[in-house]
């Protein structure tokens, strides 16, 4: 062979080593490039931030074709339009821009968009080589890339090419992620919130709870405790109004029996707030003018203070409907409350009217006439905060109270269908406004308040049967009667009772009245002795007896076949009042 | 005479269209002959089905260029009346011809399972696009 | 169960008689685009040189198939647009129906065979857009390829596929369920043979091997399924046909693998019967001139 020979055979050989040898090179490259695309995705977490995921992708496109400026037009999230958000180098923006419209308008934009590979156009007015890629997913555009290649390069390397759809694509998946991550993120965020506002809300739910479940134990406890010891109130009661029937009342010791009688019905009033909140029953009304409980009400509290007032109340003032006891409660606890407010100084004003209210009113009660008792005081106010919360129980700034009574007053008016409104401003002084429906009744209508009376023998002697588990009550009712001038009976349960009226039945001994406890402890109690009893006769004339108020079948007597009530503890005037009713009907 | 039968299904459909509107209703114009301040009929969606603009839009130079850039071909407008909308309603509603299109094309499928979510979805395509075709033969018969 | 005189698809193709081989101006496109040195520019220079490709090829740049905003007017604009793999595969696909001739005109229509290839080929095609495929000629040409076999079957083994024809009549069979009971084999294993006699790539032969039973397909489960339901389809559009009288049975699994909404059903019968009557003629035009 001759050098020459050789010479062209090594060449050729060099040349395909070269050749080859870039090939390698190339494909090694493509190949780490290819490997790294993963990168992008890390970024996400970094930062959420689109542009970064573009610089990268920017850098792979770099490594694989030469581009003169490159761009990426990125569909805009909310209106889907497209914005060219990055260009490189910056300087390109406008020219980039005008291709971009130029295809646009071409429609050859859209048509690349539509492809699902690199699109290479002359842009004929300035004859550019531009390449288009559209960035998607199988559901979703995210955007366009842009590349202008240097003018001589319309090289027939399809490689890169289809390599450029795997970075776009593998961008635009990525870009995707990215929306997903922030939606995700945004999404977790609301969720915390929201998850912070339940638990609170919770919580103090639970709180509520708490505290109405210890009222009801509180309650519980209470209601049995005031029970027994209304019973034992009733009983000194009785005893003292008829000790003070066996003396003169000029005598020092009658002032006393008075001044002990007087604290047993405060006392008796106290255990009637426990029963009150304990039962939370049902009001026992009456349609009453209401001027004269404001006073009570008024002398009552304020006696032993400083204080002095003088109710407002006009004539003409409206009647209403009214458990008396309850009302009387409501409004010894406002002034009561008024009176520390204002540690015994200052004015206190107390007044009644006659109001309307309109359909849609502020204080949301139906529309209609009411009768609004204000209760101003001068002390010291109640600051804005607690305004929403001192009709809450248990809620006292003075550790010595119960924290009770705004409580109790609350549930009492709204159980008589009315409301309790309170204003305040600290340093200035409260207000608070009692609502009552108004009710029309004629005068005859009303009921007369009466005070300690004395007999009543307009009835003449009757044979009275008077049933009461306790043994002191039942000794007390006896005597009572007698003292009346009756023929008083005793039974200590219903069953007694009916017993005892069966045999003086079938004497022909009948009793004229009976009077039975509601409840009895282990036995039958009024409700069923009185069902009895009327199998027997339905004539008999009967009267429930009960140291709850607020029992249901005290309010409605009637439809348990009783003829009238009586509260525990009740005087002697109000029993004589209750017998003479009954027995003078038919 | 066309648009009087039109008139008759659109009433048989409940449509409360009033006679005297009949010509001047909504329909398809080209993008490329859209012009700003023209209020779309319905909503546009792009490919992916989703919304680029809701019925109601006013057209503006951003809107155009957007709908340019994602290629839409068509919108409703309203104000615009085209004829051969019409023709494409009826041919869809006429029972008869519907019916024989279904007769036609239900042996095709005799041996494939037409519960299959993709065969009962082509075979609706099917039945729909040979009643066209039946309509068209038809009218250029006449 | 092999009758006498049977033989199998690889011995169909390599046996007595010409099977056609590729047009010439395939292989040097091919070695031109597989060539690393060579440009765009050379590409359509090659292209050029063939007369009746080139204007196929711009006819079809400039129809619906591509729907293209302006105008392509040279082979070099063409190769640019449509891109280097993408001319490739079109150039087979344009230059494949001359291939075929003399095939007795009882046993199927030659216009009918290729409208219903074409369909099938604009299917495939259809569904891989859908599908965000980067190459998607290659679907085209697998649609178009798809029954090749069939020609082949008429070519060599006339009475055997006869025979098939009759059968399916009485029986009601699919026409390729017929094939395997009387050949031995059907006519998508005799297209795939006849692939890969031609060398062309594994992802093109087993998409049209396997378009009857696509899971059974190793590496292109996913061509192949997309070659099945775009044949499915097409059968249902109408548009031809290649011997078959009913829809074939849709293998589900195979819908599956495309991950596609049925949504796109509607789109896709749209644009094949917009594209079908653009370019229909491109295709037919040389054949139909030949025919009596």
């Amino acid at each position: 062979m001759s050098e020459a020979e050789e010479i062209k055979i090594n060449l050729r050989r060099g040349i395909r080593h070269a050749f080859l040898e870039g090939a390698y090179h190339s494909h090694l490259e493509l190949l780490n490039l290819l490997a790294s695309l993963g990168n992008a995705q890390m970024s996400i977490r970094e930062s959420m931030d689109s542009s970064r995921i573009l610089n990268i992708t920017r850098s792979y496109i770099a490594r694989l074709i030469h581009f003169r400026v490159t761009g990426f037009i990125i569909t805009d999230e909310h209106d889907l339009s497209f914005t060219p958000t990055d260009c490189m180098p910056a300087s390109n923006q406008l020219f980039l821009q005008k291709i971009v419209n130029h295809q646009i308008e071409a429609g050859t934009f859209a048509w690349a968009l539509k492809q699902s590979r690199a699109v290479t156009i002359h842009n004929k007015p300035d004859n550019n080589l531009v390449v288009f890629h559209v960035m998607a997913t199988r559901s979703r555009v995210l955007g366009m890339f842009v590349g202008v290649l240097e003018q001589e390069d319309s090289s027939g390397a399809d490689v890169p090419l289809n390599l450029l759809s795997i970075i776009l694509t593998n961008t635009a998946y990525t870009l995707e992620n990215l929306s997903l991550y922030k939606k995700l993120n945004d999404y977790n965020q609301n969720l915390e919130k929201l998850v912070e506002q339940k638990t609170s809300q919770l919580a103090k739910a639970n709180e509520e709870l708490i505290k109405t479940k210890k009222l009801e134990s509180v309650g519980v406890l209470a209601g049995g405790i005031a029970h027994d010891f209304n019973n034992m109130l009733t009983v000194i009661l009785g005893n003292i109004s008829l000790a003070k029937k066996s003396i003169n009342s000029k005598q020092r010791s009658f002032n006393r029996l008075t001044n002990a009688e007087k604290a047993c019905w405060r006392a008796s009033s106290l255990t009637q707030q426990l029963l009150t909140f304990s039962k939370g029953g049902m009001p026992v009304t009456q349609i009453i003018s209401i001027s004269e409980i404001i006073k009570e009400a008024v002398s009552l509290a304020l006696s032993g203070s400083h204080l002095r007032c003088e109710p407002g109340i006009p004539n003409n003032l409206a009647f209403v409907e009214v458990d008396e006891s309850q009302i009387h409660q409501v409004l010894i606890n406002l002034i009561l409350n008024a009176r520390q407010a204002m540690s015994n100084t200052g004015t206190l004003k107390i007044w009644a009217e006659t109001i309307t209210l309109a359909p849609k009113n502020t204080i949301s009660l139906k529309e209609g006439p009411y009768v609004r008792i204000c209760v101003q005081d001068e002390g010291v106010g109640i600051p804005e905060e607690h305004l929403q919360t001192i009709f809450d129980p248990f809620f006292t700034t003075k550790p010595s109270q119960s924290g009770l009574g705004l409580a109790v007053s609350y549930s009492i008016i709204k159980k008589h269908n009315g409301h309790i409104t309170v204003e305040s401003k600290p340093g200035t002084g409260t207000t608070f406004s009692i609502y009552l429906p108004a009710k029309q009744a004629s005068a005859d209508q009303l009921p007369i308040r009466k005070k300690t009376t004395g007999k009543s023998p307009a009835i003449g002697k009757q044979r009275i049967l008077i049933m009461d588990d306790e043994e002191p009550v039942r000794i007390l009712a006896v005597d009572m009667l007698a003292d009346l001038g009756h023929e008083p009976e005793a039974a200590k349960d219903g069953e007694e009772a009916v017993k005892k009226f069966k045999i003086a039945k079938a004497k022909g001994k009948s009793f004229h009245l009976v009077i039975m406890d509601l409840t009895v402890a282990g036995g039958m109690g009024g409700k069923e002795a009185m069902r009895k009893l009327l199998k027997i006769d339905s004539n008999v004339k009967a009267i429930v007896s009960s140291g709850y108020s607020n029992d249901p079948i005290l309010s409605d007597f009637k439809k348990f076949g009783f003829k009238g009530m009586l509260t525990k503890p009740h005087q002697i005037s109000d029993l004589n009042e209750a017998v003479n009713r009954v027995l003078s009907t038919t | 005479m066309s648009c009087a039968v039109f008139s008759c299904i659109l009433i048989g459909l409940g449509v409360s269209c009033h006679l005297s509107y009949l010509p001047a209703f909504m329909g398809t114009i080209n993008v490329s002959d859209l012009q700003t301040d023209m209020e779309l009929a319905s909503d546009v969606k792009n490919m992916n089905d989703q919304l680029l603009f809701p019925v109601g839009t006013r057209i503006n130079e951003k809107h155009l260029r957007t709908l340019k850039a994602w290629g839409i071909v068509e919108v409703d407008v309203v104000g615009v009346s085209r004829e051969d909308v019409t023709q494409r309603a009826i041919a869809a509603l006429d029972p008869e011809i519907l019916a024989a299109a279904e007769a036609h094309v239900v042996p095709l499928f005799r041996y494939t399972d037409r519960r299959h979510p993709l065969i009962s979805e082509l075979f609706r395509l099917c039945v729909l696009r040979k009643a066209r075709a039946s309509f068209h033969e038809k009218s250029r018969k006449n | 169960m092999k009758k006498a005189g049977k033989t199998d698809p690889q011995k169909l193709i390599c046996e007595s008689g010409v099977v056609p081989s590729l047009p010439i101006i395939y292989a040097r496109i091919n070695k031109a685009v597989n060539d690393p040195t060579s440009s765009m520019t050379s590409i359509g220079e090659i292209i050029s040189k063939d007369m009746g490709l080139s204007a196929r090829l711009l006819r079809m740049a400039n129809s619906a198939f591509y729907n293209f905003p302006s105008r392509i007017d040279t082979i070099s604009q063409a190769v640019i647009v449509i891109g280097i793999e993408q001319i490739r595969d079109l150039a087979l696909g344009t230059s494949v129906i001359e291939l075929f001739e003399g095939i007795p005109r009882h046993l199927v229509s030659m216009e009918s065979f290729w409208r219903h290839s074409m369909t099938c080929g604009l299917t495939a095609r259809m569904l891989a857009v859908h599908r965000r495929e980067i190459n998607v000629e290659r679907y085209f040409v697998a649609g178009l390829l798809h029954d090749i076999g069939r020609l082949i079957i008429y070519m060599k083994i006339p009475g055997q596929a006869s025979e098939a024809l009759s059968r399916c009549k009485t029986t009601g069979e699919f026409l390729y369920q017929a094939e395997r009971e009387i050949m031995g084999f059907h006519h998508a294993e005799v297209g795939g043979a006849l692939m890969q006699y031609w060398k062309l790539p594994a992802t093109l032969t087993e998409a049209v091997a396997f378009h009857h039973h696509p899971l059974d397909s190793n590496h292109s489960s996913v061509d192949a399924s997309t070659i099945h339901v775009a044949d499915i389809i097409a059968n249902a559009m109408e548009l031809g046909s290649s011997g078959e009288r009913c829809i074939p049975s849709l293998v589900p699994e195979a819908w599956e693998q495309l991950g596609l909404s049925t949504s796109v059903l509607e789109p896709t019968l749209n644009e094949v019967d917009r594209q079908f009557h653009d370019i229909i003629e491109v295709f037919l035009e040389p054949v139909s001139k030949l025919l009596p």
